[in-house]
């Protein structure tokens, strides 16, 4: 995937979010739908730093700093929320560990995360200082593709986890910078997964007329719970109201995953995030 | 902000967590990187059964010579001549400042003179993407030097019609795969399907078999696999076809050679191929260096290993009078043999 190209484009497919969102409105609540949702699109970007161990390429952890990018749909009412993100990186990840032959390691990955929630009977923080809580499901897919071209006839590495799982939303309407706005933090783990990793040493029989790559990757997947698949996503964000009705969400968010199959793989990843929210 | 606190100090709990969460990195001291060597080789390299190398006994020989105060390049000449025992062409060592590479090739005649083609042979050659195509005496010549760059079938399409409109004088064909040294395996299909005779039948023509390493017991190998290559609607290269090998033509192209003489109109002159067909696989050490070895192996339709070469229909070998006289001995014999038709 050439995500160059896909990022000249999506100028074009924001304009109407853009336009539709330069709208007043005298609610503080912005503009909610019939049903009384509050719709919002969701733009941004991330300076992320990864840690990777994959064993499929190196007994060495490779570390790297760049940015990423995000979009997605939140849709909120008094006691629901959903949302999807997509989120994508690409990076030239590496490691300092011999000066004179330096590797790198191409890493694209994509993650799309869904998660739909409903307002828990639970009371935290006391009624002056109430704290929202949220409890639901977790849908995730997560697509990573690394070329690592000093690995030769095995340099292309793949992994992906379709996973379901819980999650948990606290959050809490503050009172910062002349406005009102939320801060919340999100905890989702998955506890079924789906995954594909390489075969052993992982060579591909290219050399075969009849060999498709992405059959092979269905045909490595196999299903598990924790043991084959755990990751645990924490993010923290404040959401910041502007006067149009849009929002502003900026945070940090920890994504570590771990894939057990023949070449585990450990992925760590933080990133600083910064999201508008085009109200609609 | 008081109450912001329990999330700032679970972000950093769940950011410090990370250190146990992430597995342990294996040291960089000499003994750590011989033993990631000579581990990733065990668990991975294909040919110790084949080639009877003795791994354990290197292991015993090589490791007491291990020792934490070495320097790098002494480091590096221990293991270099460790992997010198195992005599494999495809192993190979780099470090930044020295690279190994086994040469097998200094005990096989050259059998190709590039300079002498040029000058005695090629004449008004024309060269379409990889592949310089000429005539010479009625017989088409197409030399095919490596496999890096990817084959287009329209460039082939663009060979035959050349030498289709010579159809009626053009005697055969000859495919001059000398010091190809591989590449691509893609080129190899794309080529693969020009092969054969122009026929509505589909014809099915056996390419090689396959061995995979899937374990990491020495003998954990897979069934070989055999892969096919179906005959399309395709041009075909005409008439007869020789195609010119030597030591050098080598992996991937020694892998063409296999596949060519599956086919029932071609004939290979020349030397035997070299080997070094099977996939190679590499491994970072924890040093950074950067281990290479096969981790599979092909075999011919008649179950021979591709790591003895691929045997010519006809062994010729360039002969110094010959060259002398500005003749190249191999070609010679194929244009000969056309010629005759």
């Amino acid at each position: 995937m050439n995500f160059y190209k896909v990022g000249r484009l999506l100028p074009v497919f924001l304009m109407p979010f853009l336009i539709a969102s330069a709208q007043y409105t005298n609610d503080d609540g912005g503009l909610e739908t019939q049903s009384g949702y509050l719709r919002y699109f969701e733009i941004g970007g991330s300076a992320v730093y990864q840690n990777l161990y994959d064993e499929a390429i190196s007994p060495i952890l490779y570390q790297k700093i760049w940015p990423g990018a995000c979009i997605g749909n939140l849709k909120v009412s008094e006691s629901t929320h959903s949302e999807v993100s997509i989120y994508g990186s690409s990076l030239k990840i590496n490691n300092k560990t011999n000066e004179l032959l330096k590797t790198t390691v191409k890493a694209q990955r994509a993650t799309i995360d869904y998660r739909f929630l409903m307002k828990l009977p639970v009371t935290l923080g006391g009624r002056r200082n109430e704290i929202d809580v949220k409890g639901g499901a977790f849908l995730s897919g997560m697509f990573t593709y690394k070329n690592a071209p000093h690995l030769v006839d095995a340099s292309i590495v793949y992994e992906y986890a379709a996973s379901f799982g819980l999650c948990v939303r606290l959050s809490k309407e503050i009172y910062l910078w002349d406005k009102t706005g939320f801060i919340s933090w999100d905890v989702s783990m998955p506890f079924v997964a789906n995954v594909s990793r390489p075969g052993y040493l992982n060579i591909e029989n290219d050399a075969d007329p009849e060999y498709k790559r992405l059959k092979s990757v269905f045909d490595n997947a196999t299903t598990g719970s924790f043991g084959k698949h755990f990751r645990l996503n924490s993010r923290v964000s404040y959401m910041y109201r502007l006067e149009n009705g849009n929002m502003l969400r900026f945070g940090y968010q920890w994504d570590y995953s771990r894939t057990r199959t023949i070449n585990n793989v450990y992925l760590a990843e933080h990133a600083l995030f910064l999201i508008f929210m085009f109200q609609y | 902000m008081k109450r912001l606190y329990p999330i700032l100090i679970a972000i950093i709990l769940f950011a410090s967590c990370e250190k146990l969460m992430m597995p342990e990195t294996p040291g960089t001291r000499p003994m750590d990187v011989y033993n990631e060597l000579w581990n990733a080789l065990d668990k991975g390299y294909v040919y110790f059964g084949y080639k009877e190398i003795d791994w354990d006994s290197l292991n015993r020989e090589f490791k007491p010579k291990i020792f934490d105060t070495m320097t790098d390049r002494q480091l590096y000449d221990t293991c270099r001549h460790m992997l010198e025992r195992m005599m494999d062409p495809s192993v190979s060592l780099g470090t930044g400042f020295a690279y190994y590479n086994y040469r097998d090739t200094a005990q096989y005649k050259d059998n190709f003179n590039l300079e002498l083609l040029k000058r005695n042979y090629w004449g008004n050659y024309e060269q379409t993407g990889p592949f310089i195509h000429t005539l010479i005496d009625s017989v088409g010549y197409v030399y095919y030097a490596d496999m890096e760059e990817e084959v287009k079938s329209e460039q082939l399409q663009i060979i035959i019609e050349r030498f289709k409109f010579e159809n009626d004088s053009l005697r055969g064909m000859i495919f001059d795969l000398r010091n190809n040294r591989g590449g691509k395996i893609n080129n190899l299909l794309t080529i693969g399907k020009r092969m054969g005779v122009d026929t509505n039948f589909k014809i099915t023509a056996i390419l090689y078999k396959t061995i995979f390493k899937n374990g990491p017991e020495r003998d954990d190998l897979s069934e070989p696999q055999a892969s096919y290559i179906e005959q399309g609607d395709e041009t075909k290269f005409l008439k007869r076809f020789i195609v010119l090998t030597n030591r050098g033509t080598k992996a991937e192209a020694a892998l063409l050679t296999s596949a060519f003489k599956g086919f029932q109109n071609v004939r290979v002159y020349g030397d035997t191929t070299g080997g070094s067909a099977g996939k190679i696989v590499g491994h970072e050490l924890p040093n950074g260096w950067i281990l290479q070895y096969p981790a599979s192996m092909f075999l011919t339709d008649d179950d021979r290993n591709l790591e003895e070469g691929v045997a010519p229909d006809k062994r010729i070998d360039m002969d110094k009078s010959d060259e002398d006289q500005g003749k190249d001995t191999i070609l010679e014999a194929a244009l000969e043999e056309l010629r005759q038709i």
